[in-house]
């Protein structure tokens, strides 16, 4: 019996000692917690900071379930009636519905490029333990690094800026427990913010080489990138709605930071059928993720492929396309609306149009599209079907079989050489159009090569030598050149041509099949459209601007969304 | 914290057999005979020797003979009376007076027993009798309807094995998202869902601070105490339960036949279409073969059939059978308990047996095990061992339950099961429930579980007479594990020309098991301490002080979770009167920082036994009357995140990027920590008043207010997104919950004719009193005032649905697609022509009922027995958003019912216009589809007859019941009429179906 009692003392006592007052610590060994030094001193999470910041990058395929930017325009219309796009179209947006409400995702991207350029200061974790080598077999990384963060800041910071125009800068790392500090944080204005943005991307510029090192490199930005989105950025502050005494010097500076690029001779056009399937091509100067996808397939195929048919090109984008063999001025001779797809050489209408829409007798994956009344793709031929009787053909994959689950590669485009041309010629002719002209004409010709068509004539410039028309096809040309490439949306606010064209329904073609081959055609009116002009800024978000005013701080919200 | 102990344990072991062992000497007999006070003989008085096997009873005349060695304790015991001990000097005639036991209910309390003078907090009993009235085979659905102040809901429906119901003990009292009471069995941390109910013999629920003290941080919530079955002194019992029930669905979707689908389908294609021309739409829709009712007559029942999908793939009964032996004995020195149970569960599925070599139905099958012994080993040592363990396994077909059943209530009856050529028939859109059942392959789930509890209690009234020592060492471990063989199932459409359209493709099934990661768990606990127990003429008092700490391994999922801390509890009463009793605990959670992570937490309560006192004594109505009240601190350290440490700022390796042609290392901050988080606090009172009547009626009422404090929140709302980051969680927010409860029981007798009505009643309401939320916000916004589980939707206008185009412009833009008349019309609370999530309102009930009821019926009369449990909810809402009330959507079928009453179809509807299409306006949240789910349910009904003593005794049985009960029988609520269960309206829609039992046993005892 004593034994026992001592084996009992014992058993106590050892308890006793066992917990000790640190037994709600973790366990060393199996806490696999990585702390913030950790991070930034180890040589793959340090880079991986600023790899991972690229995910904040928004993807234009996919950041409206399936719907894209082009259908809150006059682009297209998506066959989602109950799409969250459409607000934009019933003037339904208010501060707290708007599906484009990027305010918080883009700060979300701005913390991480400022908590990574904190570390690469003299004194910051990455500096001090080299995880990110100053020098690398001649590649300059650790100022390689610098500039994409500073870079992407400058990105973020212009999603906010062209959505919102009054926004705060931030360049520092916001302590939510400071809250002194995070509410002394104040909003500038629409120009301050370009000086900032411009700033951040001239500083990444000098700070990125001229070239990729290697192939590892494929998808982040060079030199010539940050300097590529000054020209759109300065483009934008030129325009009407942000320029409104019209000051040329503005111009100017936006043309003379696209001709950088041009004179740079870094980037070329490809061919029509592969600026968006192939990945990392000559004529793109920065895309998102070149990730393995079907995605945009499975939301823009006719329904007849499995698709959701979601983008439907309008009958307006449609029929601003030429015909082919003309040349600007004659551009709709021959035109015969009773036959408006044709396949007759001198009635067929110019390449992009094939590769931009589906239309009724394209041919996908071997087989015809059928769009009519009646047909597998056709109006009301099920719910996702098409609404306009057109579907998006521009960045498909037409080699993509959904029924066997196929991916390519492919990555969302945010800005390709035929922009920086587009934007050049924009540019120059709102500065002077006669000094400028044959260099315009010059540079849009490179694009109307690319697209089979005749190169401007004679009379083509004696039109086009008038600084209104030249706008006109400037305008023309952007449209088809980069439609569902979300610039529509923005350049007919910037041109503050939204409250007139975005006033007017869009339309759609309805296609009845008379038998034996022959089709007739009707535009009907596919949708309605109404713009505000308070919608040429968005509202600050009203959870933002309660904030603010709960916390007895002042904030501009734009005008009309009060 | 290292193994070292299990060594110990061992040696513990070794040395009580050694002592049992170890006693051979001379004997002598002893004779004597055992009197009660009044001289009167007893007979079967136990009549034993310490620390030896030997064992004999008294006859009738009370006489006994024993022999053993002299200077042995002999000791006399039997139920109803006081034990006595005698030690003889030599052989001797003994005369031994046995004191009838005032028999005194001890009700469980935290790490201990109180009488019920004694008793100075709110808790509920479940007693283990009731818990196996219900043939259910996961005990968490057994005790709904049962003890006050619990709520019980299912939430998904019962599917063998799977069917585990939420727990909430007076509400939900935090919107920080950890709501589950703390559940232990003997004393340990365990769920107890899967015990068996015949290894339970007591449940109970610590409802107010004082019950909960003890738990500190850990009370707030309530405690679910389970105690499992120990031995006694007596001769052994053996008892064998068979069982065996018929499950069988309760309430099924009824869903339109073939003609009625399609008539239906071409009314919301007219309406979906309505730009067409009706010569368009005929020549587009209807002349379309497919579209006409009239061809769906069955001739051709392959291309145009009627297929009752329900019907063809459920079965209307599916067995079950539970069979438990437990043996149950001891002596003064060694009592045992021993259970053996299984239960075997199927499933309700067709077509299971397609395949050679394995089956697809659904099944469930339990073994448990529990051995518990007490064995002292000296005057002032007791060790107490209880092992329990047991075996789950789960056997599923490969196609989840609620796509199976989503797909019967998805198809419509215009599809077949198979076509003309005996092929699968599906399309792209409808998946057959054939190939989901059958051709999928199949799932194995095991589960593997051990729990041990061994306790020490050591009498130390040499030290300080009164004082004992207590230790307790539970270790659990449990293994989870799985395999599965997966096969995939092309399906054929028939074309009208009779061709054939392909979509998928079969493969046949896989040769390897593909398996699940091997899960291991192991949890250990330790508690010691000191319990002081001691009467001073009319005073008693009572204090306990313990230590614990438990660490909880699980595999994924380090560090360990633990907890550790010190607890108390003293109590002084004096002369069953007045009790007053402190509580504390000051205990910790690994989930904090250093230095935020330990609380005390302290209460106080008090008792008063009123009709003790003179005035009331032997008043002959007034049996009993008691006034309680408690007041106290405790915490809840589960802070519902499933996010741990949320003090400490973490990084993340992964989330690269694509570059080049390979992904890139990546890494990332997490949410910003806030160093200072902490559990939250509640601050609770409960009064309460006990009352017998007439010694016939006992009348327990109780109100409570609880406070919640430091409710974990994020101050998302009133910070600016440009901080770029997920905010920090931080303690700012509070809840007030208050509630009553009341049971009311009478029982008596007439004669032969027993009987029972025991009612209770349960209101739990709670509101949020802070929560981080800016100024400026319209009214109806604030989630602060609010119930933590109030609904928010749309208000449906009073006309309900857009009557034409006019209509339609001349009200409020819809933010959730174009409207056509016959869509709901909104409320647009703010006015601003736009409906959007700022014009929801807060709608109906919470979705946790602020009532639960019971009512249980019981009676006997010789050897028959009735027992019928009602129970039901009150004051609970809840959105139903499933094919029976959205039907034809993605050309799914649609009910009757809701088809009938739509726009367009009735006259004065009830339901939006019909529409294949998705409609995320009509489909909005709002008061159209919140339901109110209150209902009154027959929950169990049993039914027994216990044979004639005269005639089982011959078979040496010495009782022997049979009986019959039900579960889940008949529930009279508003859902009636759509075919759908209240409580969980998607059983049967989107989930397995709701069951009812019906089941015989027998129950014998030796």
């Amino acid at each position: 019996m004593k034994n026992f009692k001592n084996i009992l003392l014992a058993t106590i006592v050892l308890l006793i000692t066992q917990s000790c007052a640190d037994f709600l610590d973790k366990d060393a060994e199996v806490d696999t917690k990585l702390t913030y030094e950790q991070i930034f001193s180890d040589v793959h999470y340090a880079p991986g900071f600023l790899n991972n910041i690229y995910n904040n990058l928004p993807d234009g395929y996919t950041r409206f379930g399936g719907a894209m930017l082009a259908a809150a325009c006059d682009e297209a219309v998506c066959s989602d009636a109950g799409a969250t796009i459409n607000l934009f179209n019933k003037n339904a947006i208010n501060a707290t519905n708007n599906p484009d409400d990027v305010w918080e995702s883009m700060y979300y991207g701005i913390r991480k490029c400022n908590i990574f350029l904190n570390e690469l200061e003299p004194d910051g974790i990455i500096t001090t333990t080299n995880s990110i080598p100053v020098d690398d077999d001649g590649v300059k990384v650790r100022d390689y690094y610098k500039g994409q963060a500073l870079f992407l800041r400058g990105f973020f910071h212009f999603e906010l800026l062209k959505r919102y125009g009054n926004i705060f800068y931030v360049t520092k790392v916001l302590d939510p427990f400071n809250e002194d500090e995070l509410f002394s944080e104040e909003q500038i204005t629409f120009d301050e913010a370009v000086e900032k943005i411009v700033a951040d991307l001239d500083s990444a510029a000098l700070l990125m080489p001229e070239k990729l090192p290697d192939e590892s490199y494929n998808g982040r930005p060079i030199k010539w990138t940050p300097l590529a989105y000054k020209s759109r950025v300065l483009l934008y502050a030129a325009s009407p709605l942000n320029n409104p005494t019209n000051d040329k010097e503005k111009w100017l500076r936006a043309a003379n930071a696209a001709e950088v690029i041009i004179e740079s001779k870094k980037y070329t056009l490809t061919t029509l059928s592969t600026i968006f399937t192939s990945i990392y091509n000559s004529e793109i100067i920065f895309a998102a993720s070149a990730s393995k996808r079907n995605d945009i397939e499975k939301y823009n195929y006719p329904v007849s492929y499995e698709g959701s048919g979601l983008m439907n090109p309008s009958e307006d984008l449609v029929a601003a396309f030429g015909m082919s063999a003309k040349t600007y001025k004659n551009r709709f001779n021959d035109y015969n609306s009773a036959d408006p797809y044709s396949l007759v050489n001198t009635k067929k209408r110019e390449d992009r149009l094939k590769y931009t829409v589906l239309y009724n007798g394209s041919t996908l994956k071997d087989t015809i599209v059928a769009s009519y009344i009646g047909g597998k793709d056709g109006l009301f031929s099920s719910s996702n079907a098409t609404k306009t009787g057109y579907y998006m053909r521009k960045f498909i994959d037409p080699s993509l079989d959904l029924a066997k689950g196929n991916q390519s590669q492919r990555a969302w485009v945010f800005m390709r050489y035929a922009e920086i041309l587009l934007n050049y010629a924009e540019a120059l002719n709102e500065y002077d159009n006669s000094a400028n002209f044959s260099e315009i004409a010059k540079t849009l010709d490179e694009l109307r090569n690319r697209s089979n068509l005749r190169t401007f004539d004679a009379s083509d410039k004696t039109l086009l030598k008038d600084q209104g028309e030249m706008r006109k096809y400037i305008k023309l040309e952007r449209r088809l050149e980069l439609a569902f490439e979300e610039h529509r949306f923005w350049d007919l606010r910037r041109w503050k041509d939204a409250e007139e064209v975005l006033n007017n329904p869009v339309n759609g073609m309805r296609i009845a099949n008379e038998g034996d081959g022959n089709y007739s055609y009707t535009v009907f009116e596919a949708d309605s459209r109404v713009f505000d002009t308070k919608m040429y800024w968005y509202p600050i978000p009203r959870t933002e601007i309660l904030k603010y005013r709960s916390a007895g701080k002042t904030i501009v919200q734009n005008p009309g969304w009060e | 914290m290292n193994i070292n102990i299990k060594p110990t344990i061992l040696i513990l072991i070794f040395t009580v057999l050694f002592q049992v062992f170890s006693y051979a000497q001379e004997n002598a007999i002893i004779k004597g005979t055992v009197n009660d006070t009044d001289g009167k003989p007893i007979e079967k008085v136990v009549v034993s020797v310490l620390d030896e096997f030997t064992q004999v009873s008294t006859d009738e005349k009370g006489q006994f003979t024993i022999t053993t060695e002299p200077g042995k304790t002999i000791i006399f015991s039997k139920m109803g009376f006081k034990q006595q001990t005698y030690k003889p000097q030599n052989k001797e005639l003994v005369n031994i007076q046995l004191i009838k036991e005032v028999n005194e209910q001890l009700f469980q309390v935290a790490y201990g027993t109180r009488t019920k003078n004694e008793l100075t907090s709110a808790i509920s009993t479940i007693s283990a009798s009731d818990l196996s009235k219900a043939p259910v085979s996961t005990l968490g659905n057994a005790i709904q309807g049962f003890g006050s102040g619990l709520t019980v809901l299912r939430l998904i429906g019962a599917e063998p094995g799977w069917d585990l119901p939420v727990i909430f003990i007076r509400g939900d009292q935090t919107f920080g998202g950890g709501y589950a009471p703390l559940v232990l069995v003997d004393n340990v941390e365990r769920d107890f869902t899967q015990l068996d109910p015949e290894e339970i013999e007591s449940f109970t629920i610590l409802k107010d601070a004082a019950a909960t003290a003890m738990y500190g941080m850990r009370g707030a919530n309530g405690v679910i105490l389970v105690t499992t079955k120990k031995g006694f002194v007596g001769k052994p019992v053996i008892t064998l339960t068979a069982q065996y029930g018929i499950q069988s669905p309760t309430r099924l979707p009824e869903y339109a036949n073939a003609q009625e689908y399609v008539n239906y389908r071409n009314l919301a294609l007219r309406n979906d279409y309505n730009k067409l021309t009706d010569s368009e739409f005929n020549t587009l829709f209807l002349s379309d073969p497919k579209n006409n009712p009239d061809n769906y007559d069955g001739t051709n029942p392959y291309l145009y059939p009627n297929t009752d999908w329900y019907d063809s793939f459920l079965k209307s009964s599916a067995p079950q059978q539970s069979y438990k032996l437990s043996f149950r004995g001891g002596n003064e020195t060694a009592q045992y308990y021993i259970m053996l149970g299984a239960v075997n569960q199927e499933g309700l599925y067709k077509y299971t047996e397609e395949n050679q070599g394995f089956s697809t139905q659904n099944k469930f099958s339990r073994y448990n095990f529990r051995s518990t012994i007490d064995i002292k080993l000296s005057d002032d040592l007791k060790i107490g061992v209880n092992l329990g363990g047991r075996i789950e396994n789960r056997h599923v077909p490969n196609s989840g339950a609620s796509t199976i059943i989503s797909s019967l209530s998805k198809n419509p009856a215009t599809m077949p099961i198979f076509n003309a050529d005996s092929s699968i028939a599906g399309t792209s859109i409808y998946t057959n429930p054939y190939g989901l059942i059958a051709k999928t392959g199949f799932q194995d789930r095991f589960t593997r579980y051990v729990q041990g509890t061994t306790t020490l209690d050591w009498k130390l009234d040499n030290v300080l007479k009164g004082l004992s020592a207590n230790a307790l060492f539970g270790f659990d471990a449990y293994k989870l594990y799985g395999r599965s063989k997966s096969q995939s199932f092309a399906r054929y459409q028939q074309n009208t020309d009779g061709s054939y359209t392909q979509y998928g493709e079969s493969s046949s099934i896989g040769l390897e098991y593909s398996g699940w990661d091997d899960n291991f768990g192991l949890m250990m606990n330790y508690m010691f301490g000191f319990a002081y127990d001691r009467n001073f003429g009319l005073s008693h008092f009572a204090a306990d002080l313990k230590y614990m700490q438990s660490s909880r391994t699980e595999v994924g999922d380090n560090p360990d979770y633990r907890n550790q801390g010190v607890f108390g509890r003293a109590t002084y009463s004096y002369n069953s009167r007045y009790t007053a009793e402190l509580g504390f605990a000051y205990n910790g959670s690994e989930n904090f920082a250093k230095g935020e992570r330990f609380g005390f937490f302290p209460t106080l309560s008090a008792a008063w036994v009123a009709s003790n006192e003179g005035f009331l004594q032997d008043n002959d109505v007034v049996s009993f009357l008691k006034f309680r009240g408690s007041i106290g601190k405790v915490g809840n350290s589960n802070i519902g995140l499933n996010y741990r440490f949320p003090y400490e700022q973490k990084y993340y390796s992964g989330s690269g990027y694509y570059f080049g042609t390979a992904n890139s290392d990546g890494s990332y901050e997490g949410r910003i920590a806030n160093s200072d988080i902490t559990w939250e606090e509640s601050l609770s009172g409960n009064i309460g008043v006990e009352i017998g009547l007439l010694k016939t009626v006992e009348l327990d009422i109780d109100i409570f207010s609880n406070n919640r404090q430091q409710v974990i929140t994020e101050r998302s709302n009133t910070l600016p997104s440009i901080i770029g980051q997920d905010l920090p969680y931080e303690n700012n927010g509070s809840v007030a919950t208050k509630g009553f409860e009341l049971t009311v029981a009478h029982q008596n007798k007439v004669g032969d004719f027993s009987y029972l009505i025991k009612g209770t009643v349960s209101f739990a309401n709670n509101e949020i009193t802070a929560k981080d939320e800016v100024a400026g916000l319209n009214e109806w916004e604030y989630r602060t005032g609010q119930s933590v589980t109030q609904q928010w939707g749309l208000e449906v206008n009073s006309d309900k649905f857009f009557k034409d185009q006019t209509d339609i412009d001349n009200w409020a833009q819809s933010s959730y697609g174009t409207v056509q008349p016959g869509d709901v019309k909104y409320v647009d609370q703010n006015g601003d022509n736009i409906i959007d999530s700022q014009d929801y309102i807060p709608l109906g009930k919470p979705w946790v009922p602020e009532w639960n009821f019971g009512l249980n019926l019981g009676c006997g009369y010789k050897g028959f027995d009735f027992n019928i449990l009602l129970t039901g909810i009150a004051n609970r809402s809840q959105f139903i958003s499933n094919n029976v009330f959205w039907g034809l959507q993605n050309n799914n079928n649609i009910t009757t019912e809701v088809a009938q009453n739509a726009w367009g179809v009735s006259e004065n509807p009830t339901y939006p216009r019909l529409t294949t299409q998705l409609n995320k306006h009509n489909y909005q949240a709002s008061s159209l589809w919140l339901k109110n789910v209150d209902f009154l349910r027959i929950q169990t009904l049993e039914i027994g007859y216990n044979l004639p003593k005269s005639l089982v005794n011959k078979a040496n049985i010495s009782n022997a019941r049979i009986f019959a009960n039900g579960y889940n029988l008949f529930s009279f609520d508003s859902l009636r009429k759509y075919n759908l269960s209240a409580e969980v309206p998607n059983a049967g829609v989107t989930l397995y179906p709701e069951i009812r039992v019906m089941n015989i046993g027998v129950s014998l005892n030796f």
